[in-house]
């Protein structure tokens, strides 16, 4: 088990029941269909915590067996995917060429996952809704111009290849460089997170894409992490979902979709 | 004692099958949801015993992380075909998803008890009032969000995925507690109750009547 892995999931689902609590606290008469939705996610996700340390608890040790707790991420990633694929409007230019890239990213991701762990059925499963969200943040970040300045998006997507070169590259160095090789990991991923809260800062706009980008590069790091970085990744988890409440929040205010009656 | 599964899911959906023309649609649709319940039992038996063997997992570990997956995904997949073949109101998924939660609790009990007897009052309440409770409540869990899931084409899929998520951490929650010792044992056990307990307002009330009729 990580240094403090116990901890930081309980604080994780702590942030998980806060940012749930605001929401139902803040509902209307007729809610916003995303909030809804990230609503059903955040649950998802609190489940998924709440299986995960009970399994920690019992068994001291983390078991890998493809089990709730990946059933639960899967299914909480695949609506925040859902939440943005429906903030879409446009139709996405170089179509081809971002689903190209994402299934390049998913099976990447997949075959060192697979690496690392030696199930390969539970890591096809989990990395499709990450391969899904990839696509999407693509759509939203690249066609629809969300920045001026593409460079930074460009640099963002380079930090990204070059911290999955060096999780590929965990594979075949020796133990002298592997500490080395996993601190350069944790680091580019932090980058990775703090500049796209950053960007959600300074693009008002996307605000909530920018911090589903930051969610997918902490799960991305806890994934990849070892050591204390694994449990820091975990509490960051938790406060990116406070920013990406405070992104939809802000999205839903400009374009209010409520849930509807059925048609009789 | 050997359980002849099959011969005991014959001797209990005989009856029932038969009394199936003779009733009304809505009873009619509870006993088909109450039969395929348990047929969905006997089936979840089958699979969840060939991953145990194929991926040489103890029983415990099998009911922690196996059962769960298996006993909803096939729970589940009757549901989705009616509510895709049938286009029913709300109201109907969610009486379907209980009667088949119903069905699959009844069989597996039935199962159970043929197996360790009927001796203890103790065991007897703690599988009905329990486990049985369990399955309903997944069941309910199941309805309540197929019947969004459809409200809402494009998040369709994506959302019956998310029921299925919940329904299977619900039950996996339940199977871990209840294969842990000591307290968290009895938290299991009393877990199904208690959220029973909280969704019967929720289903009871204005809201979602107004949501689903």
């Amino acid at each position: 088990m990580h240094p403090y892995q116990f901890q930081a999931n309980i604080i994780q689902t702590l942030l998980i029941v806060i940012v749930g609590v605001i929401l139902l606290a803040k509902r209307h008469k007729n809610p916003h269909i995303l909030k809804v939705l990230f609503l059903v996610s955040l649950f998802s996700m609190f489940l998924c915590n709440l299986f995960w340390i009970t399994n920690l608890w019992i068994e001291t040790e983390p078991t890998y067996y493809f089990s709730a707790t990946d059933i639960a991420i899967i299914g909480s990633f695949l609506l925040i995917y859902s939440i943005l694929k429906l903030t879409v409007v446009a139709k996405p230019r170089f179509h081809f060429l971002y689903i190209f890239g994402s299934l390049i990213f998913y099976i990447w991701n997949v075959y060192i996952w697979y690496s690392w762990s030696g199930t390969l059925i539970s890591n096809i499963l989990i990395g499709i809704p990450y391969g899904l969200l990839f696509y999407i943040l693509c759509v939203c970040l690249f066609n629809l111009r969300c920045i001026r300045k593409p460079f930074i998006l460009i640099g963002i997507f380079a930090l990204l290849f070059v911290a999955m070169i060096c999780e590929t590259l965990t594979l075949f160095v020796g133990d002298s460089y592997m500490f080395t090789v996993n601190l350069l990991i944790d680091v580019l991923f932090g980058i990775l997170v703090i500049l796209s809260l950053v960007m959600s800062y300074l693009s008002k706009a996307f605000r909530f894409q920018w911090c589903v980008a930051a969610l997918l590069f902490c799960q991305f790091g806890q994934y990849g992490s070892v050591g204390i970085a694994y449990s820091i990744f975990v509490v960051a988890i938790g406060i990116v979902l406070v920013f990406l409440y405070r992104g939809l929040d802000g999205f839903c205010q400009s374009n209010p979709i409520t849930v509807q009656k059925e048609e009789s | 004692m050997t359980v002849y599964s099959e011969n005991l899911l014959l001797c209990m959906s005989l009856p029932i099958l038969i009394l199936v023309p003779f009733l009304k649609k809505s009873a009619r649709s509870f006993c088909i949801a109450f039969l395929l319940g348990m047929l969905a039992c006997l089936f979840g038996a089958y699979i969840n015993n060939y991953f145990k063997e194929y991926l040489g997992m103890s029983y415990t570990e099998a009911i922690r992380y196996i059962t769960p997956i298996v006993e909803e995904t096939i729970k589940l997949i009757p549901a989705i075909l009616f509510v895709v073949i049938f286009l029913p109101k709300d109201s109907d998924i969610l009486t379907f998803l209980a009667a088949l939660g119903v069905g699959f609790a009844t069989f597996e009990n039935a199962c159970y008890i043929i197996e360790n007897g009927t001796d203890s009052i103790i065991f007897v309440l703690i599988r009905g009032a329990s486990a049985g409770t369990m399955h309903v409540v997944s069941g309910l869990i199941g309805g309540v969000g197929l019947a969004f899931a459809k409200r809402f084409k494009p998040v369709m899929i994506v959302g019956t995925i998310t029921v299925l998520t919940v329904s299977v951490t619900f039950h996996g929650m339940y199977n871990l507690l209840v294969s842990a010792r000591g307290v968290l044992m009895y938290i299991g056990f009393a877990m199904p109750l208690a959220v029973a307990a909280v969704l019967a307002p929720i289903v009871k009330s204005n809201k979602l009547k107004s949501f689903s009729e």
